[in-house]
């Protein structure tokens, strides 16, 4: 059954609430159901965030767990992103989390650090956790504790329309070797050719910043794994904005507003420039190259980020995107690791998913998935596989209270560099003052 | 004062009953719904509380957070011009329509329930995303100008120097319920008032000033009062339109989508969003009095 969070949803919610608090008020000896744990059926819930594709195939994957295991059933509840993190924080304050539920950095890092998360090695003999390379359990393992697995390794990267190159008769860059200013120029003499086109989209939020600041040897968190005090510098930051500006200057993205619209509108990648052919080059999560292609109905081509070739360091990285992670208070432990033991280890369910959510980090299951890939995923895997063999910079921790506000704020400040109102300069002056002060420590 | 107790008959009683089972659902969502999560959030404003763990107990200083919090002053910059530049527009429209339509006009009804129904839309989901698609950059807005010859690309909602202005004409938009109630107001003016002042030679702008206006300032008084309150809490629009960022550039972070976005957002603050929500309490409830005031000096009340 799929009980989709939804306004509606939310009144009927409150209305029961009230129809509880009524009943409560009425009833003198209501004897409360006892609930028949150890014998009759099980029931779990299952929280993600996704749109209706995603349901779709995670409902197939339900209906598979439940058909080889009769005494469990799975009841599905699926939001967007925004509001799937609302919604399970107000549980979390309510103590009625979802059996299991998918969670991400940086914000799971309250949900470890506060207890909320089970230790699957107290389950280990209902999910595999032997079955997936220690390394990427990294990012949830606490003093020898493991509070989810991984549902794939994902990244991003750029991505490039050969036909509109083709079209603008402006040769391909090659993403082995070129730099930042390969990009301006590229960008520049694309929407030259074509002035309907965006040669690069613009970047309206921190992943190629990210991979910037990552160049210089520096990233969000600190870069000795300490989670404590910020990984990046001001002056890396002002060069970053500079490029921007160097970029907007080209011509070859669109103006900010376009932008800025574009990105708030929420709409997936379908509705991107990408998709729509107005823009040559692009960075998007890799993994959702498949949609893309499907939505453009031609193929693009994985560039690596500019400037790795030059830089001191590869900015590029590649992590488990998403994890499956479990209540710690949850009433039936044992079942809900079976059902995470399905969606990690089983082919089955991964013949269903694909890499929806990322590779899947079982090598087994990926060996045995090589025949049903579709030519995207493929080419999403390579890239992936590529990066995993490239000397990679780990993802260093973010201080919790700086992590929660990374995101936002430099959104907002990237919109004062694009709409004039900062220098580049004062721009990376005030991101990292705001997140300083956002340190938990402080 | 002496209370005399009186007997009580048995179809009292029922009345008693019946009053108290025909309030109990208001009483219900006042204390539930209301009355509750404020004396809980008053509680909260003075604790760091992310949801996951118990309350802590921090003092002030959540409100002493806010007096350095940027964003704040930002928001209250944000919103105070909404308030201020919107609802004058929102009630001189509103006005300026009730006056219209209170010609004695065939239909009446039917431009009633036309012009109030984008009160009734105003605030919704499903208008925000209309706004982005009129002043989207290929939305109707640059269209419209293309065909007066006019080429634009702008993103009305994305242009840090436009996008409160398309929020504000939303409001204006939305006048229905400010005018429903001028209308009722007008209709109250006694014509007999107008005749003499017509006899006296007053023409139509005269006995707007000095007839029609003077009574009606009650009205105008309820109206300019709820319209603050309700500018005040504006969110629904902000949110949609903004992608719930107040974006671009904080040009349309209102208060009550900073709120959120401190409560709902990656932070879950909770505490220092409760702490946010009484400051707006304030504000709201000292401007009401503010007026409440001043309207002694204009407010003429048919004695």
């Amino acid at each position: 059954m799929i009980r989709m969070f939804s306004r509606t949803g939310a009144g009927a919610a409150a209305l029961a609430g009230i129809g509880v608090l009524i009943t409560a008020g009425c009833s003198t000896d209501a004897s409360s159901t006892e609930s028949s744990s150890d014998e009759g059926p099980v029931t779990l819930n299952f929280a993600w965030w996704g749109g209706d594709d995603r349901a779709a195939l995670q409902q197939e994957v339900i209906d598979a767990f439940e058909a080889e295991n009769p005494g469990i059933s799975i009841s599905a509840e699926y939001s967007n992103y925004d509001d799937f993190w609302t919604k399970l924080n107000t549980q979390a304050a309510a103590n009625d989390l979802p059996d299991i539920f998918t969670v991400i950095d940086p914000f799971m890092y309250d949900y470890i650090d506060n207890g909320r998360l089970l230790d699957l090695t107290t389950v280990s003999d209902a999910v595999d956790l032997e079955t997936i390379p220690e390394n990427l359990f990294s990012m949830v393992t606490k003093d020898g504790a493991v509070y989810g697995t991984p549902s794939g390794v994902a990244s991003f990267g750029v991505v490039a329309d050969p036909q509109i190159f083709n079209e603008a008769g402006v040769d391909l860059p090659d993403g082995d070797t070129w730099t930042w200013d390969d990009v301006v120029t590229t960008a520049g003499a694309v929407t030259a050719a074509t002035p309907e086109v965006a040669g690069f989209v613009l970047p309206t939020d921190s992943q190629v910043a990210s991979i910037w600041v990552r160049q210089q040897g520096e990233d969000w968190g600190p870069v000795d794994g300490s989670a404590q005090g910020l990984g990046f510098t001001v002056e890396s930051m002002a060069d970053y904005w500079s490029w921007v500006e160097d970029l907007v200057a080209s011509g070859g993205t669109q103006a900010p507003d376009a932008a800025i619209e574009a990105a708030s509108a929420g709409g997936g990648i379908e509705q991107s420039p990408l998709a729509l052919h107005t823009a040559a080059m692009g960075v998007i999560s890799a993994n959702q190259l498949g949609a893309l292609e499907e939505a453009a109905g031609r193929e693009f081509v994985f560039l690596n980020w500019p400037g790795e070739s030059q830089a001191p360091e590869l900015g590029a990285w590649a992590k488990p995107g998403t994890f499956y992670a479990v209540d710690a208070t949850t009433e039936h432990p044992e079942e809900a690791a079976l059902f995470v033991d399905f969606i990690t280890n089983s082919v089955d369910a991964a013949e269903v998913m694909g890499f929806e959510r990322g590779v899947q980090p079982n090598p087994e299951v990926v060996e045995a998935l090589q025949d049903s890939l579709t030519p995207a995923d493929q080419r999403f895997a390579d890239y992936i596989t590529s990066l995993t063999a490239m000397d990679l910079q780990p993802f260093h921790l973010q201080d919790t209270g700086a992590g929660s506000v990374q995101v936002s704020t430099f959104d907002e400040v990237n919109q004062e560099v694009l709409f004039g109102n900062q220098t580049p300069a004062e721009a990376a002056q005030s991101l990292y003052d705001q997140m300083e002060a956002a340190l938990s420590g402080s | 004062m002496a209370r005399t107790r009186q007997p009580v008959s048995p179809r009292q009683k029922r009345q008693e009953r019946a009053a108290i089972a025909f309030m109990l659902p208001w009483f219900i969502g006042a204390v539930g719904i209301t009355l509750g999560p404020m004396v809980a959030s008053l509680y909260l404003s003075f604790t760091e509380y992310n949801l996951l763990t118990a309350p802590q107990w921090v003092g002030f200083d959540n409100y002493v957070a806010m007096a350095n919090d940027p964003n704040v002053a930002k928001s209250l910059a944000v919103t105070f011009s909404y308030v201020l530049i919107g609802t004058p527009i929102n009630l001189v429209i509103a006005l300026a329509v009730a006056m219209a339509l209170n010609r004695g006009l065939r239909g009446l009804n039917f431009y009633r329930s036309v012009y109030y129904l984008p009160s009734l839309l105003g605030g919704s989901v499903a208008v925000g995303v209309l706004w982005r698609r009129i002043f989207g950059s290929d939305g109707l807005v640059n269209q419209f100008l293309g065909l007066l010859g006019i080429e634009s690309d702008t993103s009305w909602v994305a242009n840090p120097d436009s996008a409160l202005w398309t929020l504000i004409l939303l409001h204006a938009w939305t006048f229905g319920s400010a005018m429903v109630i001028f209308l009722a107001g007008l209709r109250q003016v006694p014509e007999e008032l107008h005749e003499a002042a017509s006899l006296d030679g007053a023409g139509a702008t005269r006995k707007f000033w000095h007839v029609t206006l003077p009574l009606l300032t009650p009205i105008l008084f309820f109206n300019l009062v709820l319209g603050i309150i309700n500018s005040f809490t504006t969110f629904t629009q902000a949110y949609i339109v903004s992608g719930g960022t107040g974006a671009p550039a904080k040009s349309t972070l209102f208060y009550a989508l900073y709120l959120y976005q401190q409560a709902f957002g990656t932070r879950h603050a909770m505490g220092y969003a409760s702490a946010l929500a009484w400051l707006l309490f304030l504000i709201v409830g000292l401007l009401t009095a503010v007026n409440f005031w001043a309207s002694r000096k204009w407010v003429h009340y048919a004695s």
